[in-house]
């Protein structure tokens, strides 16, 4: 662990938590900015972050173990995320992890129980790269974008709105609201304090209009990525005329914000509206799938 | 029970270990291998000999190391080993049975166990 906690160490009684933080959010932003210009990424649209960590050769494993996430330092670095939490946890997770990849953390067992000892309340590399991943997959630009592609306003945006653009960057609802006030600063405490009184499952009833548990990603026809990934038992909100080539998915119900599918089992699934230009993949995954993510979309067969 | 035996039961074990830790069922490496479910199924057995280009191609689809696969290496690695180096914020939190697991894991991986 690290340049950062040397750093500190040495700069201990002359630097603020608060400036700390400060200077490693700078650092944060400008190699998310970085890095997705080194491999391709616009830093106007939503990322695939599993793409993103395929191009820089570090492995991902989905493994069903009670946590979040690790990442493994060596010849050939991976990522471990627990499949048992939300789809949109586990996209922060990588990301942020890929951090700790990015940044070069990585210590003993030994050296991290140290470290805890040191910094119980406040550890510089997790703030770091909890950071980073904010501004990797969700840059001001794309942030902006999202708004002004479907002519939302900022400041009057419903909770409605911040949960289908939270979609559209695979992150939840409240990591979004977060990033927006205390990272990037583009509302108010008071508008997040507000709109965090909705919670995701009363926005789900709202458009389902009914309880659900069962997760819900919205894609509309702003959708800026070619793929949407979700898990067997998701709902997919869709444009209302969209179809699916394959019964992957199938049309549940019509609602007034479009056309309800369900995932139904692993696989990939051609979407799209006969009326229009949009049409994207759905990749879907096990649920709570462990294993390589590069297998997590493989279709089913008959076994054992 | 001969070493042999012991052997061909111990890389039985960990090929389906390390398959099953690759997410995939037997139908689906068969695929991937080109052979049938039931030789899959019977070297997840034991009861059939797995050649040295098979293991490797193992080693490549399950993502870890053909050492590891053949039984060398230990089941779990010992967490106190400086060659593993984690970012892991959650280290101290694991129960014991998730602990159990992922030094499994590790001890399969070409960066965490034996190469």
């Amino acid at each position: 662990m690290s340049n950062t906690i040397t750093q500190l160490n040495r700069n201990k009684g002359k630097q603020t938590v608060p400036n700390l933080k400060q200077v490693l959010a700078q650092k944060a932003m400008h190699k998310s900015i970085e890095i997705r210009t080194q491999f391709g990424f616009a830093l106007n649209n939503p990322i695939c972050i599993y793409d993103l960590c395929d191009k820089l050769k570090v492995k991902v494993r989905f493994v069903d173990i009670n946590m979040e996430g690790m990442y493994i330092k060596g010849e050939e670095p991976t990522i471990l995320l627990s499949s048992l939490r939300p789809l949109s946890r586990r996209n922060f997770t990588c990301a942020h992890e890929l951090g700790h990849h990015i940044f070069e953390h990585g210590s003993t067992v030994d050296e991290l129980q140290e470290g805890l000892d040191e910094f119980k309340t406040f550890s510089p590399d997790e703030f770091l790269v909890d950071t980073f991943a904010g501004f990797l997959l969700m840059p001001i630009l794309a942030v902006r974008r999202a708004f002004v592609s479907r002519s939302w306003n900022l400041t009057s945006a419903t909770p409605l709105q911040f949960f289908i653009i939270a979609c559209s960057f695979g992150v939840g609802y409240e990591t979004l609201i977060k990033h927006m006030t205390y990272t990037l600063k583009m509302i108010s405490h008071s508008q997040a304090s507000s709109l965090l009184k909705s919670s995701p499952k009363a926005i789900r009833k709202g458009i389902l209009g009914q309880d659900s548990t069962d997760p819900l990603i919205i894609a509309d026809l702003q959708w800026s990525l070619s793929i949407l990934d979700a898990e067997v038992g998701s709902n997919l909100l869709l444009p209302s005329m969209a179809e699916s080539v394959k019964d992957t998915i199938t049309i549940q119900e019509e609602l007034p914000l479009g056309r309800l599918f369900r995932a139904n089992r692993p696989g990939l699934v051609r979407v799209y509206c006969p009326d229009s230009n949009w049409a994207i993949f759905v990749r879907i995954s096990r649920y709570q799938f462990a294993g390589l993510s590069k297998f997590r979309h493989l279709e089913d067969d008959e076994d054992e | 029970m001969t070493e042999s035996i012991e052997k061909k039961s111990i890389i039985a074990s960990r090929i389906r270990a390390a398959r099953k830790m690759a997410g995939l069922s037997q139908i689906q490496v068969a695929k991937m291998v080109g052979v049938h479910r039931p030789s899959i199924s019977e070297i997840e057995a034991g009861n059939r000999n797995v050649s040295a280009e098979e293991i490797a191609q193992f080693a490549e689809i399950f993502d870890v190391s053909s050492s590891w696969l053949i039984g060398e290496g230990v089941d779990k690695v010992d967490m106190h080993d400086n060659k593993i180096q984690l970012a892991a914020r959650e280290l101290q939190k694991l129960k014991p049975e998730d602990l159990d697991r992922l030094l499994t894991i590790l001890a399969s991986m070409k960066t965490g166990g034996s190469k």
